[in-house]
């Protein structure tokens, strides 16, 4: 099982790494009008799955994060978020590869050795004491690299925002993160728990603040999502809003 | 050899007019990342002012921020085409509302920095007259937030300065806004837009003022 995911493994990183040129030089002649574009196919499915996740967020998961917030001291749950944070970089390291970045690739290594060993295991942030910044890559990302437009906004049961693009990247991270070959499932399920409510308390008060300001709360968050997914995207990171081509419109 | 001295009046004709295009555009960046500087200094004094109440500071952030936001260009930008649909009363009752709604959405965020700094990182004009200023909030212990101000020239008076949006890690406020009252135009239209905004203008004024 495990000789059959390093073989899995290997052959990404090797066609991702002979076919690099070649889809860069696509991914820089793709048309980038849709970085601020919004597409939602599956609207009326994505909205009832999105009250589906906002009832289970407020009867399970968001009391879990306050209790979690009020019991745990800040120091604690720093601690939490770097030692999670660290165990996503052998994946980011997978898709630093893949998407033939070097430089990345040698900064994701290294900072994942220095916290996971002066680190204790990542609970300590020494790397970024030294530059090397958290970054973490997903296969979503790996495929919005090679030009891969998100396809349609899509939400996810559980999980909640994502794309057509990002959730199939999931499969992938779920598939083929390094860290699977070492921990069980019942490994894996406690640091998907820990990392949604880590997460989950982190965003608390924004959270609140926009459910009630919004007037359509599924669609802020579907903006808010698609915008900062877009940031990620090579293509788009570096593009500003142009302010000026909306003025013709609004005369 | 005059037509060597002439290339060299020429070359230097152009070093100097370059020099002084660089120069203007720095000044104006200066004038730009100046205007924020004071803006966001003069948030973060009334924020930290204990001597104030809590209603005394809303108002005061109200009328600063209403002032420093080119509310009416958000206002039209956020609702696109539709807003062609409104009839001219109609128009300005929707500025006023959008107005409100702006600001007392975006009041409680502010009165949460009382313990943050700020930091002015990069100005740049992206294209003529639009400048993006880059800024981080600086928390104690946990990572900075990024925000970047879109500033132009106030209509009619180029010397001044208005932000029209604020783009929060990479988040822009109004493209949410448009994304989100485009979705609600179309489900109940314009007018019934215009109501529920009024209505969600109550419930945040109300929750303001503490009531």
């Amino acid at each position: 099982m495990h000789l059959y995911k390093i073989i899995q493994l290997l052959m990404i990183i090797t066609i991702s790494l002979c076919t690099n040129s070649a889809y860069a030089q696509a991914r820089n002649s793709q048309n980038n009008g849709q970085c601020y574009e919004v597409v939602d196919s599956y609207e009326k499915f994505n909205r009832a799955m999105f009250e589906v996740d906002l009832t289970l967020d407020h009867t399970i998961l968001k009391p879990i994060s306050i209790m979690y917030k009020e019991t745990v001291p800040s120091w604690g749950r720093d601690r939490v978020r770097n030692f999670i944070g660290n165990l996503k970089s052998p994946l980011t390291l997978l898709n630093n590869a893949a998407q033939g970045d070097s430089n990345s690739a040698f900064r994701t290594f290294w900072r994942f050795a220095i916290n996971s060993t002066f680190g204790l295991g990542g609970l300590l942030d020494f790397a970024s004491g030294f530059g090397l910044t958290e970054n973490s890559q997903t296969f979503g990302d790996t495929f919005a690299y090679y030009g891969a437009s998100y396809g349609s906004y899509l939400v996810l049961p559980i999980i909640g925002p994502s794309t057509i693009r990002d959730a199939t990247g999931k499969v992938y991270d779920i598939t083929l993160d390094p860290l699977n070959l070492v921990l069980n499932y019942k490994e894996q399920a406690g640091i998907f728990v820990g990392s949604t409510v880590s997460n989950r308390t982190d965003y608390l008060d924004l959270s609140d603040s926009l459910e009630k300001s919004s007037l359509d709360y599924y669609a802020q968050v579907r903006s808010m999502y698609l915008q900062n997914r877009a940031k990620k995207n090579l293509a788009c990171e570096n593009r500003q809003i142009d302010y000026d081509m909306y003025n013709e419109e609004i005369k | 050899m005059n037509k060597i001295l002439s290339k060299i009046k020429t070359l230097l004709l152009v070093a100097t007019l370059l020099v002084n295009t660089n120069t203007a555009f720095a000044d104006q960046n200066q004038v730009v990342k100046d205007y924020i500087n004071t803006l966001a200094n003069q948030v973060i004094a009334i924020v930290k002012n204990k001597s104030e109440g809590q209603q005394d500071k809303t108002d005061e952030l109200f009328s600063l921020l209403k002032t420093n936001f080119n509310l009416n260009w958000m206002a039209k930008f956020v609702i696109a085409q539709n807003y062609r649909q409104l009839n001219s009363s109609q128009q300005i009752d929707y500025q006023n509302t959008y107005a409100k709604y702006f600001l007392y959405s975006y009041l409680p965020n502010l009165m949460k920095y009382t313990d943050e700094s700020f930091k002015i990182i990069k100005v740049s004009e992206q294209t003529p007259g639009n400048f993006t200023v880059e800024t981080q909030i600086l928390r104690n212990g946990q990572p900075p937030i990024s925000i970047n101000y879109q500033v132009k020239p106030k209509s009619g008076n180029p010397g001044e300065y208005q932000v029209i949006d604020m783009v929060v890690e990479g988040v822009s406020a109004i493209m949410s806004q448009r994304s989100e009252f485009s979705s609600i135009v179309q489900q109940s239209g314009a007018d019934g837009f215009i109501t529920k905004l009024k209505t969600k203008v109550v419930q945040l004024e109300t929750k303001s003022s503490g009531a």
